[in-house]
């Protein structure tokens, strides 16, 4: 407090009260109209999509939220059948195959139209693609298209202003006509139409972008994704954006397919909390979450609205093949082999995960018919199948000179990014280890980007990873492990099975399979990571929406939703 | 209507403590007749203030407990009133003036504000209405500019002033009543001689019966009609405050006469003082309070306690009183 | 009043830049950086990332770009459009630049949008926390030792304990599933802003109510309330105009860092109930190495927390008429 010997008093009586009423006037006013000014009438469906989108350019987005929002704003030249995956009709009303799986011919329909009015023309997807493509704009997605003859090339050579070398006419697109996109590829890609249907391969309004280029020179990569300036051409149109609270969209009405679209309108709402998200789903506010608190997946079991489906996405640990004891491969078989990953999926997880002995998930099969060898052999008794396992770690450890009357090992570090789950499988692992193995294993948690700069580095022992694939297909996983790929991250370097995957991209059928099937058992001999098991979607649905198909790959086409005849809308 | 403003008859107050009960102020009887100044010394911890507190009402009934056979300010019995009818008689039948004049006044309001509210609740006056008589009263007690003093703050002005203000505060509704408690102890002595001499003239223009609470004897002789001494809760003598000088009855009185300095004494004369501490608050001897100080003490005064004992115009409890009063001559 | 403005906004560009280059440099000195995610980039793509955003530029240059609007020569990208013809204006322009994370937007935007509805969320908990904080603290004060007293002590005292987000548990347990009034979470009317305005404002009302009952107590103890009693003035009055004032001093002295502890403390609440405000920025921003969308906010709340110090510094003058903002006390 001040001085109290002050001569010049200034007291303001009462109403200095008055200001502090006025205060709190205002700020209630402003709290009031704040309120209102939000307000938006219910929309037909509301989901909650967890984390806000980084950006409503599909080239730009790579995540999943974004995924979700981009499937219903924008289409691409095919959709997936929501139930069976199956590629079905898009902006292509059909499509031809070469005979080598090397030309892929869309007719586009006609019809199809943009939210300005435009029609939607081949080009249209050739400026997308063209876009993604471009060094300048640093998609991150770009690799999606290196399939494509000429685009990796016109996108990896650039000059020291970043732009590309090349012209993008050295890229296997061609538009013969306004309806027809020639796309020619460098080998074969049997997923190539999931890849039609992933959102960072939309189309691009051209003319939409000059304008707004025009209109607004310096700040046009913002204004021309504004929703009042967004062009369009899924199901819906953004009409309003609110970060962090929601997205508004609202039905396109020129979309092709516009009588089959049920929701009028649908509520995106950006919130990562994930008990916020289950609570907004239990109240009805919400009709789908994404993702619930593992805290209570044990008490969802047996609900109607709960359906926990294997999906493409492994939990593994990295391990650096560079330190040693863990250079030794004997050593890192043990460790793998020792680990009980059906405690860890019955007593942690909880979700119905399957323990994986495989890199690649065992998801993948119904999708694409590979079957990923294992790291062990898996009998209909699993007590005995993990003594059996937890006897040849031990073996192996002593076979690799540790153990009683040998050296002894050092204590090993696990790292995981800070997430409880997280930390409660790194102790069971730390405990399957020093109780099978004797080894002294340390747990350290780091926030996540720091743990990633960990594992770029080869700072590490044992790091915790994710990895989601990015399309149908085991090469998705496997050329994760190539010694070229920066996803790597482990310091494992095998000539053979770079060798495998090189042979396979070139390789159709089943040889492809039984190449990356071969490249799979050399890594699983090799292990520079110890998968431990396959993610199963989190999803909460509500009962009553039909068109929503718990699947392999967690992806959902929201114009295919619409509720039961019989379900009403809370 | 009768004469006596302040009526007190065999006043006590208790409090009840987690040690016992103490027995703060017993047996007070005073009247205060208007125009009247009645003095009551003593030492602090003598029971005055609270005789006073007791009075004007102002002691929480949780903590204290009063009792009295007579206690009536001007025509109202004022025993057991209830909170809500004894603020229509406090600051209206009675008013009081405090010893520290820098924390008696509310620094957070202006004067005028603090004096208007006088008048707004006993005479309903409106805000505006009472200005006109605010700075006349502050006039009254020799405010210079006293209409920027009203728009002022307690803390620009002086010790000295702050007590006029209080003093013009108190008297603004004209109470029958005013009590005094050591109104000039914390200022300067040149400064307690003007609000004295204040006080006196008020006095003489609005009849106001004055209870001056104070350990001063010399402001007791400069100020007051009549003079009651007290002692551990007690009056222990009770006179004309010149017959109390002239002639002190009792012990007490006369060992504090012998502590004041007097100016028509012998200059070189050590000045006495009494020896020992009064008993402590919860104490009670079977005797006589001041017994383990007094140089007079007998047998009988260890045993049994004196009462208040009338003479001609005065009145003192000590057994050696009536010796002194030559009543008995 | 004008010189302590000068003064106090010469101390807040000082605070400003330090926090502004701490900042800057302690989310540099952070391992990992916007970029980073489980998927690795080509090298092509990071390079072109990094020098649209300026991020391949020495730091010091860097650290020069974000503060001011300097002219460095090949500025040769532009934050929101590719053509280099624009640069971004730097934060003594006004211009936070583009967010890191958000790509489609600015951290301006994204302040602009967000912070009305932070404020709004924090009036809301402030005028909460205010008027029950301070109606139960007079309560408290006025019946000191009731059994109103005790439930409103133990009451705050738990309130004080416990953390908002629990607050927050039982308030949506409450009122959102057992007996539906409130939206579970979310926001777009003002039904939603009521339980996470409570939950973040409990605490501090619990706090505002045990700082005004001992400061209540503490001011009716002062001696110009029991001149105000010895007036006539009834509890009321005396609770609200004399003693108030004195009483929330200290509910006053803690409104600049309650204000500033609501407003941070918003994110946990904005978090559980869905808010777009800035606080959930606060974390994230900082989780994904937004340099732009953390320092911007960053910046943002220095500023609202001195503000609101100056704001209480002055709102002291008219409740103390003593405190002049000339002094330095």
């Amino acid at each position: 407090m001040g001085a109290h010997n002050g001569l010049r008093g200034r007291g303001a009586g009462k109403q200095g009260f008055f200001v502090v009423l006025l205060l709190l006037a205002v700020l209630g006013y402003g709290a009031w109209r704040v309120g209102l000014e939000a307000g938006l009438d219910q929309a037909d469906f509301t989901f909650a999509n967890g984390a806000e989108p980084t950006s409503l350019d599909p080239t730009q987005t790579t995540g999943a939220p974004e995924g979700r929002l981009m499937r219903a704003i924008f289409e691409g030249l095919c959709v997936l059948d929501p139930k069976t995956l199956a590629p079905l009709p898009g902006m292509a009303e059909r499509w031809e195959i070469s005979a080598d799986e090397l030309t892929y011919t869309f007719h586009l329909r006609s019809g199809a139209r943009w939210t300005n009015g435009d029609e939607v023309v081949a080009a249209d997807f050739k400026a997308g693609f063209a876009r993604l493509l471009d060094p300048r704009e640093a998609a991150e997605y770009a690799y999606l298209l290196y399939c494509v003859r000429g685009a990796r090339e016109y996108a990896t050579n650039v000059d020291d202003s970043g732009a590309a070398l090349r012209g993008f006419d050295t890229v296997g697109i061609r538009t013969p006509d306004a309806r027809t996109l020639v796309v020619e590829l460098e080998r074969p890609v049997p997923w190539f139409l999931y890849l039609a249907a992933y959102p960072p391969l939309a189309p691009l309004n051209q003319r939409a972008l000059d304008e707004m280029r025009a209109q607004f020179p310096n700040t046009w990569r913002i204004e021309r994704l504004r929703p009042e300036n967004l062009v369009t051409n899924g199901p819906w149109r953004v009409v309003e954006r609110r970060v962090n609270d929601r997205i508004r969209l609202a039905r396109h009405d020129q979309y092709w397919d516009r009588d089959n679209v049920a929701f009028e309108t649908i509520d995106v709402l950006a919130s990562e909390h994930l008990s916020t998200n289950l609570n907004l789903y239990l109240t009805g506010a919400v009709g789908f979450v994404n993702e619930v608190p593992a805290g209570v997946v044990p008490r969802l079991a047996g609900r109607a609205d709960w359906n926990p489906t294997p999906y493409l996405a492994t939990y593994f640990y990295r391990v650096n093949v560079t330190r040693p004891p863990l250079d030794d491969a004997r050593v890192r078989r043990a460790l793998a082999l020792a680990i009980d990953r059906r405690a860890l999926t019955s007593k942690i997880t909880r979700a119905g995960e399957p323990p994986l002995y495989s890199w690649v998930p065992s998801a993948i099969t119904p999708v694409t018919g590979y079957v990923p060898p294992a790291l062990r052999t898996t009998t209909e008794d699993p007590v005995a199948d993990y003594a059996r396992d937890v006897a040849e770690a031990q073996r192996l450890l002593r076979e690799a000179g540790y153990g009683p009357g040998a050296r002894a090992l050092r204590r090993i570090e696990i790292h995981y990014n800070t997430q409880s789950t997280n930390r409660d499988i790194a102790e069971v692992v730390a405990r399957d280890w020093k109780l099978h193995l004797g080894l002294d294993v340390k747990l350290t948690n780091q926030e996540k980007k720091v743990a990633l700069d960990t594992q770029r580095r080869l700072d590490y022992d044992i790091s915790r990873s994710t990895w989601i694939a990015d399309y149908p297909d085991p090469a998705s996983f496997l050329e994760v492990l190539t010694q070229a790929s920066a996803n790597n991250r482990t310091g494992f370097a095998d000539a053979r099975y770079d060798a495998l995957l090189a042979e396979a991209l070139t390789a159709r059928g089943a040889e492809r399979k039984r190449l990356y099937a071969e490249a799979e058992a050399r890594l699983l001999e090799l292990l520079p990571i110890i998968p431990l098991f396959g993610f199963t979607t989190t999803s909460l649905v509500d009962p009553r929406l039909a068109g929503f198909h718990p699947n392999n790959l967690d992806i959902h086409f929201p114009k295919f939703w619409r509720w039961n005849a019989d379900g009403e809308r809370r | 209507m009768s004469d006596i403003a302040l009526d007190v008859l065999d006043l006590s107050v208790q409090f009840p403590t987690d040690r016992g009960i103490v027995q703060a102020v017993s047996g007070v009887s005073f009247a205060l007749h208007a125009g009247e100044t009645l003095g009551i010394v003593g030492e602090s911890g003598s029971g005055k203030s609270v005789t006073s507190l007791a009075t004007m009402g102002l002691l929480d009934p949780r903590f204290a407990h009063v009792e009295a056979a007579v206690l009536k300010v001007g025509d109202h019995d004022v025993r057991n009133l209830s909170e809500r009818a004894w603020r229509a008689i406090r600051g209206r039948e009675i008013a009081m003036i405090f010893q520290d004049p820098m924390t008696a006044l509310n620094p957070f309001l202006t004067i005028e504000r603090q004096m208007s509210e006088v008048l707004e609740l006993h005479e309903n006056a409106t805000r505006k209405g009472a200005r006109s008589r605010v700075v006349a009263a502050l006039s009254d007690v020799g405010i210079a500019d006293p209409e920027a003093r009203a728009a002022g703050y307690p803390h620009e002005m002086s010790g000295g002033m702050r007590q006029r203000v209080g003093i013009a505060m108190a008297l603004l509704a004209k109470p029958r009543v005013l009590i005094a408690d050591e109104p000039t102890t914390a200022l300067d002595v040149t400064v307690q001689a003007q609000i004295l001499e204040l006080l006196h003239k008020l006095q003489a223009q609005h009849g106001t019966a004055i209870l001056l609470i104070t350990h001063s004897l010399g402001v007791v002789a400069e100020a007051c009609n009549r003079t009651s001494v007290m002692y551990a809760g007690r009056i222990v003598e009770s006179a004309t405050t010149e017959a109390l000088f002239a002639r002190p009855l009792h012990p007490y009185t006369r060992g504090l006469l012998a502590s004041v300095p007097r100016l028509d004494g012998n200059p070189y004369r050590r000045l006495a003082s009494i020896e020992g501490q009064p008993p402590a608050p919860g104490v009670v001897l079977p005797g006589c309070a001041f017994a383990p100080r007094c140089e007079w003490r007998r047998d009988r005064c260890e045993r049994e306690r004196p009462e208040l004992e009338r003479f001609v115009g005065r009145s003192s409890a000590c057994f050696e009183s009536r010796a002194l009063s030559g009543a008995g001559e | 009043m004008i010189r302590f403005l000068l003064r106090r906004a010469g101390w807040f560009a000082v605070t400003l830049f330090c926090v502004v280059t701490l900042s800057f440099a302690m989310m540099r000195a952070v391992r990992g950086g916007p970029f980073d995610s489980e998927r690795a980039l080509s090298p092509a793509i990071e390079a072109n990332l990094k020098a649209r955003y300026h991020l391949d530029w020495p730091l010091w240059k860097q650290y020069a770009a974000y503060v001011g609007p300097l002219e460095l020569g090949e500025q040769r990208a532009a934050w929101l459009g590719g053509d280099g013809t624009r640069v971004f204006g730097g934060v003594l322009a006004g211009d936070f630049g583009p967010s890191f994370r958000y790509r489609d937007t600015t951290v301006n935007d994204i302040l602009a949008q967000s912070l009305p509805i932070s404020l709004a969320l924090g009036g809301v908990a402030l005028a909460f926390a205010l008027v029950l904080g301070l109606a139960a603290g007079l309560v408290s004060a006025q019946y000191p030792r009731s059994s109103l007293d005790t439930l409103v002590r133990t009451t705050a005292t738990i309130g004080i304990a416990v953390p908002n987000f629990v607050i927050a548990g039982f308030l949506v347990i409450l009122f959102a599933f057992l007996v539906p009034l409130f939206p579970v979470a979310g926001y777009g009317s003002w039904e939603h802003m009521v339980l996470p305005g409570c939950a973040l404002g409990l605490p501090f009302a619990a706090y505002i109510a045990r700082l005004t009952r001992a400061g209540m107590l503490d001011a009716l103890s002062f001696d110009w309330i029991r001149t105000a009693r010895a007036k006539g003035v009834p509890p009321r009055t005396i609770l609200l105009r004399h003693a108030l004032r004195a009483g929330i001093v200290p509910v006053v002295s803690y409104l600049g860092p309650a204000t500033a502890g609501i407003l941070t403390g918003s994110l946990v609440i904005e978090r559980i109930f869905a808010i777009p405000g800035t606080g959930s920025h606060f974390v994230n921003s900082a989780l994904n190495r937004d340099y732009t969308l953390a320092m911007g906010v960053t910046i943002l709340y220095t500023t609202l927390v001195c503000g609101l110090n100056v704001l209480v510094d002055v709102l002291y003058t008219w409740l103390d008429p003593r405190v002049a903002l000339e002094e330095e006390g």
